[in-house]
């Protein structure tokens, strides 16, 4: 049964880290929906979070072959439970003086923010986990949405641990 | 000295030296030019003058695999380091601890598609274990010290070292050089694991103890760790019978009375059977690669698994296992030594044995008294009695090679078993050679892949290698031919090499001796003297063209789609 996960690995942030990983993810067959990286609290390290697709099998075998380039340091699949999960939206809505002010109705339930009011337009940054950006992407919808951009997910586990 | 500067190159190759490195193959081009300055100069280094980058890469897999110690190769950048992928690939199927080291493009011509620019770390990634652009000289030493490690420890692999030109001639300090190659490896994601865990040992153990038919598969992993006496103990004294792959040929002796011989695709019918049979499967450093399992779901469908490697990643990657035990093979043997009493499986032993008596190698007769590959190989078995290092190239002599040549030492046989690269043999075999002057080097290359880099027989010559090249010339790519006879009706597409070059003169033209065998007789009387003589020979052994490997099981298939158990479809 094919789920989806996200996938948290700590790297030396070494030159070309990044593509290495990829390029195992494709050559191994595994699909990635979406990254995040960035640096981390650790000196040149990089922290990336990769939402996946995969079997439990498919899953536990490129944990291991993740491992395997010299420079990452941890794997970890987050579990279902017990995880932080955000990512960030960017949406460039149509907007007149007739809906400018339903939008940002809407927006204000979702706890989105307004970035940027012009005479046709409105960005709204909306922040959450995907579900919730689907609803907002839906109500949205009922406009019309000019550009869409997202980080990807962002996941951190509760309590002290790692 | 301490004043002195040293450039790039010079610490490249003090490097290696202070590594143990004393051996190097190459070929000189626009981008290390600097590094062949040094080496002119700095006489610690041997260096081999390849005549094609791909000879150099597969030179350096060969002494890998012959001595046990890391292979170095050196070739300029573009197209010299594209040249040695397929060593690379090569080595890296194959676990063979490879440094490659190329040069690049000046750093300020990087990126701007430069005369003989190319991205060779880009390109290699996908087959080297790690590979690494010099940005800084001060890096250097440690890279080396690094790559060095990486290749050689855990599971070992190719490196690959990419070096810009300007790099190959900046300067240091030689004292800044001594701070910083004396500074420690610091590599915290690289920890490989060698012990295996106590209580999987300890079930495994008990796994042992209550099986009634165990079987051993035993792999290269063997060889890597060094544990082939410790196999040898651990059969004899649980009395299981041994089983090896491909590359794990020599691991096991073939001449002891538990050695079943190589399973898989041409493995022998007792292999193969014993799988079918076996209630305990003891996977000792192989892969299940698919040449060994067929249909992986039907392979040892009767038996528990119990699969040790050193590769985390290999458990349960081709074929689900009961017990995996993730160390180093000579470490787990030692604890199974240790642990268990000496155990009869007589009964079962028996039966194996039975099975190697109804189906021994045999292969059909000739048509007008015609040379068989087989009776070519079996010839050439009673001369090698076992002792030598044997190099193959990829194909029908490759398997024959498995079938009917006795391995009795480990690091004895050199093939390409999971690329299959052609063109492998013989330049494999100078690398032996030049790492092992102490031993027979035998080439056994086919018509077809002896074509792909014969232009190495120069080395021969150049360095006085006593190496002896077989060519199984069956005036065909035998191994296709017998895929299209066998599954598309014979319809023989571009495999036949009935236009070959006249071999003896091509032996003529880089000054070595050659003999041609195309009788029995000649068989008989010539083979041995060739190869016993201390001069290099090329042995062209004009065979019957159609003759299949067999057994076979097709690919994909399970033991029990087995044909020509009795040599013949």
């Amino acid at each position: 049964m094919n789920k989806t996960y996200e996938i948290l690995i700590i790297t030396k942030n070494t030159n070309g880290i990044v593509a290495r990983i990829m390029s195992l993810f494709n050559r191994r067959g595994y699909f990635v929906k979406k990254m995040t990286a960035g640096m981390t609290n650790i000196p040149d390290h990089a922290r990336l979070t990769l939402t996946v697709e995969g079997d439990e099998v498919s899953l536990d075998q490129i944990q291991k072959q993740v491992y395997k380039i010299i420079d990452v340091v941890k794997v970890k699949v987050f579990p279902a439970e017990g995880v932080i999960r955000r990512e960030l939206m960017l949406i460039k809505v149509r907007a007149n003086s007739e809906t400018r002010s339903q939008i940002i109705q809407i927006a204000d339930i979702y706890r989105g923010n307004v970035l940027d009011i012009g005479p046709d337009s409105l960005v709204i940054s909306i922040t959450g986990n995907e579900e919730k950006l689907k609803g907002f992407i839906l109500m949205m919808d009922n406009f019309e949405i000019l550009e869409i951009a997202k980080t990807g997910v962002l996941a951190m586990s509760r309590g002290e641990k790692m | 000295m301490d004043n002195k500067m040293v450039n790039g190159s010079w610490i490249l190759l003090e490097s290696l030296y202070r590594l143990g490195i004393d051996t190097v193959f190459g070929y000189p081009g626009g981008s290390v030019i600097p590094i062949y300055d040094e080496i002119y100069k700095y006489k610690k280094i041997k260096h081999y003058f390849s005549r094609h980058e791909q000879g150099a890469a597969h030179e350096a897999d060969g002494f890998a695999r012959a001595t046990g110690k890391i292979g170095v190769c050196i070739a300029t950048s573009g197209p010299g380091a594209t040249n040695l992928v397929t060593g690379i690939m090569t080595a890296h199927m194959d676990s063979v601890p490879l440094l490659a080291v190329t040069g690049q493009v000046g750093r300020s011509s990087l990126g701007k598609d430069s005369f003989q620019e190319s991205d060779i770390v880009g390109i290699t990634l996908p087959i080297t274990k790690s590979n690494y652009l010099i940005t800084d000289i001060r890096d250097l030493p440690r890279i080396i010290k690094e790559a060095n490690y990486i290749a050689t420890t855990g599971r070992p692999g190719p490196v690959l070292i990419d070096i810009p030109k300007d790099i190959q001639i900046s300067e240091i300090p030689f004292n800044e050089f001594e701070k910083l190659f004396s500074e420690e490896i610091n590599l915290p994601g690289y920890d490989p694991t060698y012990h295996g865990h106590p209580r999987q040992i300890k079930k495994a153990i008990d796994l042992i103890k209550t099986a009634k038919k165990p079987l051993i598969i035993a792999g290269a992993g063997i060889l890597k760790a060094g544990a082939s006496k410790s196999i040898i103990e651990f059969a004899e004294k649980t009395n299981i019978p041994v089983t090896t792959t491909l590359l794990g040929l020599g691991v096991f002796p073939s001449n002891h009375e538990l050695s079943l011989g190589m399973l898989g695709m041409h493995g022998t019918v007792a292999a193969n059977h014993a799988t079918e049979e076996a209630d305990l499967i003891i996977a000792a450093g192989i892969r299940f690669d698919d040449r060994i399992t067929g249909n992986p779901d039907k392979f040892c469908k009767n038996a528990s698994i119990i699969h040790i490697d050193i590769d985390p990643a290999e458990i349960g990657k081709n074929k689900k296992c009961d017990i995996p035990i993730v160390g180093d093979l000579k470490n787990v043997l030692f604890e199974f030594n240790r642990r268990l009493d000496k155990m009869d499986h007589s009964d079962w032993v028996n039966t194996v044995k039975g099975w190697k008596k109804e189906y021994p190698m045999v292969y059909g007769s000739s048509n007008e008294g015609r040379l068989l590959p087989q009776e070519v190989l079996s010839e050439l078995n009673k001369v090698l009695a076992g002792n030598a290092i044997v190099a193959t190239d990829v194909g029908q002599h490759q398997m024959w090679t498995a079938q009917y040549i006795s391995f009795n030492n480990p690091n004895s046989i050199l093939t390409s078993g999971g690329s299959g690269t052609m063109g492998y043999g013989l330049p494999a075999a100078i690398g032996a050679q030049i790492g092992r002057p102490d031993k027979k080097v035998v080439a056994i290359v086919g018509d077809g892949g002896f074509q792909m880099t014969f232009q190495e027989l120069m080395l021969i010559k150049q360095y006085n290698l006593p190496v002896k090249v077989v060519i199984i010339n069956n005036s065909f790519l035998g191994m296709v031919r017998q895929w299209q006879e066998i599954f598309h009706e014979k319809r023989y597409s571009f495999v036949d090499l009935s236009v070959n070059p006249d071999f003896n003169k091509i032996a003529e033209g880089y000054g070595i001796n050659s003999i041609t065998i195309d009788t029995k007789e000649k068989l008989e009387n010539d083979l041995r003297p060739a190869i016993e003589g201390d001069e290099a020979v090329i042995i062209n052994c004009i065979v019957e063209k159609e003759v299949n490997v067999l057994p076979m099981i097709p690919a994909g298939a399970s033991v029990s789609e087995m044909v020509g158990k009795r040599g013949v479809i």
